[in-house]
């Protein structure tokens, strides 16, 4: 009992370290965005700004429009994203896990083989816009690349088979249970904490990205996403202040947002989840007891 | 009990039994044929001289010439070096402090506070590098950084040019991609943590186990199989980096290169004005063939020593 | 009434949603389909419309434009050429030329401009006009504007106010020393000056499209060197050293993301480097917020292939009829309706006449930069600004003195040559590398000339500089025997 005690304290200080090491930077990001950009540059960064300014907020504020409809879609982006990917990876994953099945292992190289190797962007651009024609739909938002990642599949895979016994899926089997029966009624079930995760880092995923947005719409700007609205603004800036640029397009420099309005939007783009997560902690919970399932 | 259901099963032909399994698998993989498989005929660029106006086909083949600008610098050496030292620190510190926090974040007692924990390792994941970038400038600006305004000299220390030092890179992007994500790795683990039956430690509990005999000899064995399915993935992507951290996050600064140049920025850099794309798509096929057969080599070993965490 | 039913109409074919309609012409329009680099419009649709109409009077044609982004064209540019998207008409920096050619996404244009590009060639001149070849490859037609090169010095007015600094004394970077050194006693945090530019913005040498061999002299000599072992750049580099070690200079000045106007607007900068072109300070002082002065260093105003070039219009292979295409630019090049149209909207109602003569426009009451539904204002890039209105703030008369500008400027002996780099590319990766590696820090100072320099310069010959350097001359001298 001591032992567990002192175990308890240490879990707990190594925790609030690393919850601090993550506090700071955020605080810091935005504490810089309600900083004066003449305050930035004369005192430095700090936690303790000399001189507030809403400014960049402001410029959010006066872009709203084109804001709030860029959330919009990634927020359902997210969604349907999220949804798919987390049933196609586990329907796949769950056969992967049968260590009796024939040909598991080539199946199983089948999905390892596509993180390894890629085409290049040139000819799924090609595949996706002249043969599949997303391009400028929101599918071209959702579909290509993120739909199915081999390494989620695997992820599960390793968990329904470890942590789900072999044995249940022999005695469901034996009690006449059809194998997609099985995977409702035990593998779902006991592989909640793995689903839950996946489904994190797939929602993750179509938050975080702009790539899609980048290569796939092109007229059709009302679908950017949130990260294609901070994404553009960044490499506006770099490229306009960049050497080769310098002066020769001075009247589009003026309206490129600084780092302040930058920093401004990630932490716009970021409030949301941080605001999603606490909900999504009851989900974590262990998983049900092995037990439950037996009896 | 159910022989009568038992020995109906036995009438079905050898593979009834697995075609639901065969169709459960379908759908995913007729999308990984589309989305990578038939592109990887555009591997082919990587040996052409291509003209996108006769066509990626037509286009004249050039053996290994767009492969050789890799291998005919003087960087070749320092940009292989960096790439692999960076990503094995990355595979042992990611398993390290995964496993760790997992283990850590589990046992703690108080509900709020594990559920902050959970929170908190993920929240450095939702940020853009070209962000993260800008935060570790906000603390490293030689000018205007947090360290070198305030923190140094309270203690009474020099400002530290840490953009104009190369030494003090490795930690810094050790530290900062660690920062990013430790909390993928940590998740995983936390659910593999969770998978197990509380039977068993309340069990070990019983017959006195203590903490750590409980973590060696309950929670680490149930952890090894997503550690060796994630190392195994990580070798398979061990010439890649995260463009991202090794290129926003130092700013592009010359001063750094000898610590921070790796595969993909020395690549970046070279092309990004040539636009040529037989020659990125070389770099690729390179950085791929690379890791296929170290990741083949890995999971023979694997199933050596334990043939069922093998991953193929 | 019968307006809108047009609109409607042409909206509709501008779409392509009928693709066989031709209510009023012979022939089905050409369907131009024109890429540029600039911001979205609200009320793009309203203006194409309007250009839809002009266009199919004048060419039976129809017009549609596809935006890219600064940050992004480079790369969604190359997917579309790549992926054989409809695609007639797009823009074609410099920098990508020799790639875009080598890569077969562009339409050779020497023979399509002599035949349906008469007009263009009559308004800008057939070697300006026909400039931008590479091997006889014409990859595109440059847009018209003030491209001589005059690089000066952009300082804060109250600052030079304060500490009573002779602008005129100024003529070369070692007048900027005293002034510095003056400026600094009495404001010893302001960072004086800033931008990863300060070496190379006077230009004084042909970079030849990268910079790995130069001609030196403004390209009046014809021999191919490194620039980085120019006596000039030499004097440069250590008198930037010097600055940055009294403390003048951005420590950060290497790595900083900002540009040199949020810099300076933010208010502890007193001044950078930039091209000057005339009525260029009326621009900087909106964007910076500052009354400013400027000064032009070294005085060197020469007319180089890349500045000339800098920007271009060509042809994209994937066009369904180039012919059609070509006729398209040389109409773009010469109609200042449709300039006016695409650059500033429609008259009355996204700006009206500043004064009676209606030389001069402006936004119409209640309208400024931050509510406009439509202001494109990207004149550099577009093909002919100099048929367009000017705005508010420049003289009537701005074109014809940026006109005279270009035509004062000496022109390099190479104007016209753009070496084909395929025989050199993995040398030229090797060299960006090295160039990423050492010149912005040589260049703002951060590091000694004494050591570094040299270290630069061999690591460059290692990299192959001097197969770069030979490869340049070569080509140069085949094309100087041919003029």
């Amino acid at each position: 009992m001591k032992n567990n005690k002192g175990f308890q304290v240490l879990a707990n200080t190594v925790m609030l370290i690393e919850t601090l090491l993550v506090i700071l930077p955020f605080l810091l990001l935005f504490m810089s965005s309600i900083t004066s950009e003449s305050t930035l540059l004369t005192y430095g960064y700090s936690f303790f700004p000399k001189e507030f300014s809403l400014e960049s907020f402001n410029y959010i504020f006066r872009s709203s429009n084109k804001i709030f409809t860029a959330y919009t879609m990634t927020i359902l982006i997210t969604a349907i994203g999220t949804v798919l990917n987390v049933a196609l990876s586990t329907l796949m994953a769950y056969p992967l896990a049968q260590k009796r099945m024939p040909f598991r292992k080539a199946m199983t190289f089948f999905v390892f083989f596509t993180m390894l190797f890629s085409g290049g962007l040139v000819p799924s651009y090609i595949l996706w816009t002249r043969y599949l024609v997303v391009k400028d739909t929101i599918w071209g938002m959702i579909l290509p690349s993120y739909l199915v990642s081999g390494m989620n599949v695997l992820l599960i895979r390793t968990y329904f088979a470890n942590s789900v016994p072999e044995a249940l899926y022999e005695a469901a089997h034996i009690d006449g249970a059809g194998q997609f029966r099985t995977f409702l009624s035990i593998a779902l079930p006991l592989g909640k904490p793995i689903l839950v995760t996946m489904g994190t880092f797939s929602a993750l995923t179509y938050w975080n990205d702009w790539t899609n947005g980048l290569y796939y719409i092109t007229k059709r700007r009302d679908l950017y996403g949130i990260q294609n609205v901070l994404n553009q603004m960044v490499t506006d800036l770099q490229f306009l202040s960049s050497s080769s640029m310098s002066g020769r397009a001075s009247e589009e420099l003026a309206r490129v947002p600084s780092t302040g309005v930058q920093m401004a939007i990630a932490f716009v783009a970021i409030l949301p989840v941080l605001a999603i997560f606490p909900f999504l902690q009851k989900y974590y919970q262990k998983g049900i007891s092995l037990g439950a399932v037996k009896g | 009990m159910n022989t009568q259901k038992k020995l109906s099963h036995k009438g079905l032909s050898k593979w009834g039994r697995w075609i639901p399994l065969y169709l459960m698998f379908l759908p995913g993989a007729i999308y990984l044929l589309i989305n990578n498989y038939i592109p990887m005929a555009g591997l082919v660029i990587a040996f052409k001289k291509v003209n996108f106006n006769i066509g990626i086909f037509q286009s004249p083949w050039v053996g290994f010439d767009n492969f050789k600008y890799l291998f005919s610098t003087n960087d070749a050496l320092l940009i292989t070096r960096n790439t692999l030292l960076y990503n094995i620190a990355f595979m042992f510190l990611f398993a390290f402090f995964g496993v760790a926090f997992a283990i850590f974040i589990c046992d703690v007692r108080n509900k709020y506070l594990k559920k902050m924990y959970q929170s908190i390792i993920l929240f450095p994941y939702l940020m853009s590098t070209v962000i993260i970038g800008y935060i570790v400038f906000a603390f490293l600006s030689m000018q205007n950084g947090i360290v070198n305004k305030s923190i140094l000299p309270a203690l009474g220390m020099d400002p530290i040019y840490w953009y104009n030092e190369a030494k003090h890179w490795p930690f810094i992007l050790i530290f900062v991609n660690l920062w990013k994500g430790v909390g993928y790795g940590c998740l995983i683990y936390i659910s593999s943590i969770n998978g197990i039956d509380p039977e068993l430690f309340e069990a070990a509990g019983l017959d006195g186990a203590s903490k750590w005999q409980q973590i060696r000899h309950i929670t680490l064995p149930a952890l090894i199989p997503p550690i060796i399915t994630l190392t195994l993935l990580s070798i398979g992507r061990i010439f890649y980096s995260d463009f991202g951290l090794f290129y926003q996050v130092p700013r592009n600064s010359g001063m750094l290169y000898s610590t921070t140049n790796v595969i993909d920025t020395y690549v970046y850099r070279g092309l990004i004005a040539q636009g040529n794309v037989s020659m990125s798509s070389a770099a690729g096929f390179y950085q791929s063939i690379v890791g296929f057969i170290l990741v083949l080599s890995a999971n023979l070993i694997v199933k050596k020593v334990s043939s069922e965490n093998a991953l193929f | 009434m019968k307006k809108l039913l047009s609109l409607l109409l042409v909206t509709v074919l501008a779409l392509g949603l009928v693709p066989g309609f031709s209510a009023f012409a012979q022939e089905d329009p050409y369907h131009i389909t024109m890429a540029y680099i600039g911001n979205e419009q609200p009320e793009m649709n309203k203006v194409l419309a309007a250009i839809n109409e002009l266009t199919l009077k004048e060419l039976n044609m129809t017009f549609d434009v596809i935006q890219l982004g600064f940050g992004d064209y480079e790369q969604k540019e190359q997917l579309m050429l790549a992926g054989g998207d409809e695609l007639d008409i797009l823009p074609v920096f410099y920098i990508n030329a020799s790639s875009f050619v080598t890569n077969g996404f562009l339409v050779d244009m020497a023979d399509l401009i002599q035949e349906h590009g008469t007009g263009i060639i009559e308004s800008m001149g057939e070697d300006i006009a026909t400039g931008g070849a590479i091997n006889g490859f014409l990859y595109g037609i440059p847009a018209n504007k003030e491209s001589a090169s005059l690089s000066g010095i952009v300082m804060r007015k109250d600052i030079v106010d304060k500490y009573e600094i002779d602008v005129d004394s100024i003529k070369t970077y070692e007048d900027l020393t005293p002034i510095f050194e003056k400026i600094h006693a009495g404001e010893p945090t302001m960072n004086l000056l800033v931008g990863i530019n300060i070496v190379t913005q006077v230009e004084s040498w042909d970079v030849m499209y990268d910079g790995f061999g130069v001609l030196d002299n403004g390209g009046q000599d014809t021999t191919v060197v490194n620039m980085y072992e120019t006596e000039e750049y030499l004097r440069r580099v250590n008198l930037v050293r010097d600055w940055y070690e009294a403390g003048y200079i951005m420590l950060d000045a290497a790595t900083t993301t900002e540009s040199n106007q949020n810099l300076l607007k933010a208010g502890n900068t007193f001044a950078y480097l930039s091209p000057i072109k005339p009525d260029f300070l009326i621009q900087e002082e909106k964007t910076t917020g500052y009354e400013l002065v400027t000064a032009y260093v070294e005085n060197v105003s020469n007319l180089y292939s890349y500045s000339v070039n800098f920007f271009n219009w060509g042809i994209a292979s994937n066009s369904k009829d180039p012919a059609k295409a070509m006729q398209f630019l040389n109409f773009a090049y010469t109609n200042s309706e449709f300039m006016n149209l695409i650059n500033w909207g429609i008259e009355g109602e996204h700006y009206v006449f500043a004064n009676d003569e209606k030389t001069i426009i402006k936004f119409p009451e209640g309208i400024d930069a931050t509510n406009n539904a439509y202001n494109l204002n990207i004149g550099w890039e577009l093909p002919n600004q100099f048929i367009a209105y000017p705005w508010e703030g420049n003289a009537s008369d701005i074109w014809e003195r940026y006109q005279a500008f270009n035509n004062e400027a000496q022109k390099s002996k190479a104007f016209g040559f753009i070496y084909e780099s395929s025989a050199v590319s993995n040398e030229l990766v090797a060299l960006k590398n090295v160039e990423g590696q050492y010149k912005k820090t040589l260049e703002t100072g951060s590091v000694d000339p004494d050591t570094v320099l040299a270290q630069f310069n061999d690591a460059l010959y290692a990299a192959g500089l001097q197969k770069v350097i030979d490869e340049k001359q070569a080509q140069l001298d085949a094309w100087l025997a041919t003029k």
